[in-house]
């Protein structure tokens, strides 16, 4: 299969992804003859050859979802080696190093080759991908994972250490990425590396040590307009929330004149209707006042009030959530 | 080779100008004058340098920046002895601080003193400058420079720059920022060879973007808001007539007069093995490097009509450039335009709308966007229909509370999993030795996504 391609019908060799729930996703590669476990039961490969994308598929304690991959979903699922960079960080990359079909990247090191999916998708199918790294293990897993997603064309992978022998191209990229602990260390012979018409580069530190001296070195350099900036995301759950109203005690005064339960009635906005009835057949005098504050109130709600809450629809963050990943740093390089 | 002719500055090229923080978008018309900076210039001299030169305004035109020139300035304000524990205690802010008055420069701009040169003369006039620290000295010369020196670098429009350019209107683009427009394309899987449907009422940047991304191959639908297309940011991008073929509109007034056209969709199963065959065609065609930047259409059968076709629609985005290009006075006698060009105008309308129509009824889109100051909810209940089984939908909105109108909507009609509502927080950072920190001001809000994968339809 080509991963960066949709297709229409599972077949032997594919990469799938089922789909048990938000955080319960598994991708295989399909081959006749092996199972799956999941926690509805076992999933004979075969039973999904031949349907779609996108369908329910039955196990004998309920069923999943089979989706198509995508460099997305490869990130959530894919066997980790290393620490990799999630789709926040990639989308920035992308987008900064103005990745488009056609350009040539270089990155280093390939990692669990998260990124990599992402550029590949995005340079596909006339660009090109030069992916290094120093573990000859990581370097060979990489390989063959590309060839089973089937883009292995779109790139190559290099078993190097860029730190100390260098990039070894020059003259070819559009784009550097690197992701390295010392990358000042690589940053000259990244420069090599670029076109001579220039070119853009990023940085993925951790830590602001890190940044500072390789900011320091692209000025050296002579790279330009350097950022470096920071992105996370913060996802919502939709809720429904409701909050009780508190009991304040008896009115006495003024207060006591305006009776509240009318006015909580009036509040709640699938009754508007239904009050102006009822307003009608006890008093005609009164009606164009109550119009008028239940039509303030039907734009003014963002939720039902009665008497006991007020119960409303709420984007929820997590408690708790990634608060750092690293520090990403660009900077550009004018024709030479 | 594409590369080259396409890093050059040419004549009727659009260019991005970046002054400092300020970037501007023009269009390169040999002997017409700009105005920049309350300064006015032509940029003819431009003309035959590669995208990312930096030029200096001498006299109103454009004098390429030799290499190394800005260099010895900066270091005028280098100090050789241990300077660090300078402050800032005997320092006040007079007036006469400085020697030279405004009168003064304002001659010494007029004898044709450079900027650089006007600055030096600034430094050399200052009472207080050798007494400022290193570091104060050096944010000195970079205010007067800003003032002074009127240095612009010509830069090739992108979708990174064009955010970083609009964000300083952003009101005009429903407040998209450049990281959620990131999250939009990759969550979106935007790669070659794609049909997708984009509702936008962002100037067309977001169209423009996944135009980007395309490359010249697929199909993008934007389908538009009120009677014609607003896609300015399009325009900006100056994309080759190949990559405008890509581009297909269709106006969201009729959207509820499109059908799934179960036929078509019963063809392409029965006769897998057909549309496999042209599927293959369309990846065989992609990997002939380079060449393949002619239309992948060719490639596909079914969509050999709609590139011939094409060419009427080429016509009138050819028309609509040369109207926007033209004056003023122009626009005036568009008014006057006599009922039977009105009359072609519109038939060219309605077949531009029958192309894009055919892309929707196939119902086979490879994701949907909608990025638009409306509420999404009906516009996205009315598209999904016709979007492919296991593809991404993402939806944009500058308030959250109208995505969780959508997210629970489209729950409760089920047929989608991996729902996501969320929101992406950029912070930048000013990086220097010593003083490293984040940047005193940054965006509060760039945005919210809801994004989904559709299911086959049971």
């Amino acid at each position: 299969m080509n991963f960066c391609k949709y297709k229409e019908i599972i077949e032997e060799g594919d990469t799938v992804i089922l789909y048990l729930g938000f955080n319960n996703m598994h991708a295989i590669t399909v081959k006749t003859g092996e199972t799956f476990q999941t926690r509805y039961g076992a999933l004979r490969h075969s039973d999904l050859i031949g349907i779609k994308f996108g369908d329910k598929v039955q196990c004998p304690k309920g069923y999943l979802i089979t989706l198509h991959p995508t460099p997305e979903l490869w990130t959530v699922n894919l066997p980790h080696r290393t620490q990799i960079l999630y789709t926040t960080d990639i989308s920035l990359v992308t987008m900064q190093l103005d990745l488009r079909p056609g350009s040539i990247v270089v990155e280093s090191g390939t990692g669990s080759g998260s990124l990599s999916h992402a550029i590949i998708r995005s340079i596909m199918p006339i660009g090109h991908l030069y992916t290094f790294e120093f573990h000859s293990q990581r370097a060979a897993l990489a390989e063959q994972e590309f060839q089973i997603h089937g883009i292995s064309q779109y790139v190559t992978v290099a078993h190097r250490d860029v730190c100390s022998d260098g990039f070894g191209i020059e003259n070819v990229a559009d784009a550097v990425f690197l992701d390295l602990p010392c990358p000042w260390v690589a940053l000259p012979s990244a420069k090599k590396a670029l076109k001579q018409q220039g070119g853009r580069l990023c940085s993925f530190s951790p830590c602001i040590e890190q940044v500072q001296k390789t900011c320091e070195k692209l000025t050296e350099l002579e790279f330009v307009e350097l950022s470096t900036m920071e992105c996370l995301v913060r996802n919502f759950d939709i809720r429904t929330i409701s909050l009780p109203t508190a009991d304040l005690g008896p009115h006495s005064g003024e207060a006591a004149n305006n009776p509240c339960k009318q006015e909580a009635v009036l509040m709640d906005n699938c009754d508007a209707d239904k009050v102006q009835k009822t307003s009608n057949d006890e008093n005609l005098k009164d009606k164009s006042d109550q119009t008028k504050v239940s039509t303030r109130y039907h734009q003014d709600l963002i939720g039902q009030k009665n008497e006991t809450s007020f119960c409303f629809k709420s984007g929820v963050p997590a408690t708790q959530m990634p608060g750092h990943t690293g520090f990403l740093t660009f900077a550009t390089l004018y024709p030479q | 080779m594409e590369s080259t002719c396409v890093n050059v500055i040419k004549d009727d090229s659009q260019v991005l100008i970046r002054k400092g923080e300020n970037i501007k978008i023009f269009r390169v018309k040999k002997g017409r004058d700009i105005f920049m900076d309350n300064t006015k210039f032509s940029l003819d001299g431009a003309i035959g340098y590669p995208f990312g030169t930096t030029f200096d305004v001498v006299k109103g035109t454009l004098v390429k920046v030799a290499k190394g020139s800005n260099k010895e300035i900066e270091s005028a304000g280098k100090d050789t002895e241990g300077t660090q524990l300078k402050d800032n205690r005997d320092l006040y802010d007079l007036d006469s601080n400085q020697k030279l008055s405004k009168e003064e420069i304002e001659k010494l701009k007029e004898e044709g003193v450079s900027g650089n040169e006007l600055v030096e003369h600034l430094i050399e006039n200052s009472l207080t400058f050798q007494k400022k620290t290193e570091y104060s000295k050096e944010k000195y010369i970079k205010k007067k420079k800003r003032k002074h020196v009127l240095q612009l670098t010509i830069l090739r429009p992108t979708t990174r720059l064009l955010c970083e350019m609009y964000s300083k209107s952003a009101q005009k683009i429903c407040y998209l920022r450049v990281d959620t427009l990131a999250q939009i394309l990759t969550y979106g899987n935007i790669h070659a060879g794609l049909t997708l449907a984009v509702v936008d009422t962002c100037q067309g940047l977001v169209v423009g973007a996944v135009m980007e991304r395309l490359g010249g191959f697929g199909h993008v639908i934007h389908i538009y808001h009120e009677s014609i297309p607003n896609r300015t940011a399009v325009e900006s991008y100056d994309f080759p007539a190949e990559k405008m073929k890509t581009l297909y509109s269709f106006p969201l007034n009729q959207v509820n007069t499109l059908t799934l056209q179960k036929t078509t969709y019963e063809v392409n199963n029965t006769c897998g093995s057909n549309s496999d065959e042209a599927t293959n065609d369309t990846s065989e065609q992609m990997d002939v490097e380079l060449n393949a930047n002619k239309d992948v259409c060719d490639a596909l059968n079914v969509d050999k009509d709609i590139s011939e076709k094409r060419t009427d629609v080429e016509d009138i985005d050819a028309d609509k450039l040369c109207e926007k290009s033209v004056g003023k006075n122009k626009t005036k006698g568009k008014r006057n335009l006599d009922e039977s060009e009105r009359k072609v105008r519109k038939e060219q309308r309605a077949k531009e709308w029958k192309d894009a129509r055919y892309l929707l009824e196939r119902g086979q889109l490879d994701c949907l966007i909608v990025a638009s100051k409306l509420h999404p909810t009906p516009i996205v209940k009315a598209l999904l229909k016709f979007v492919a089984p296991s593809r991404p939908i993402v939806v944009y909105s500058q308030f959250k509370e109208a995505l969780m109108d959508c997210g629970v909507s489209l729950r409760e009609e089920g047929g989608m999993v991996n729902y996501r509502l969320s929101e992406t927080w950029l912070r930048e950072y000013q990086v220097l030795p010593q003083r490293t920190h984040p940047k005193i001001q940054m965006s509060g809000t760039g945005g919210y996504l809801f994004t989904a994968t559709t299911l086959a339809k049971s």
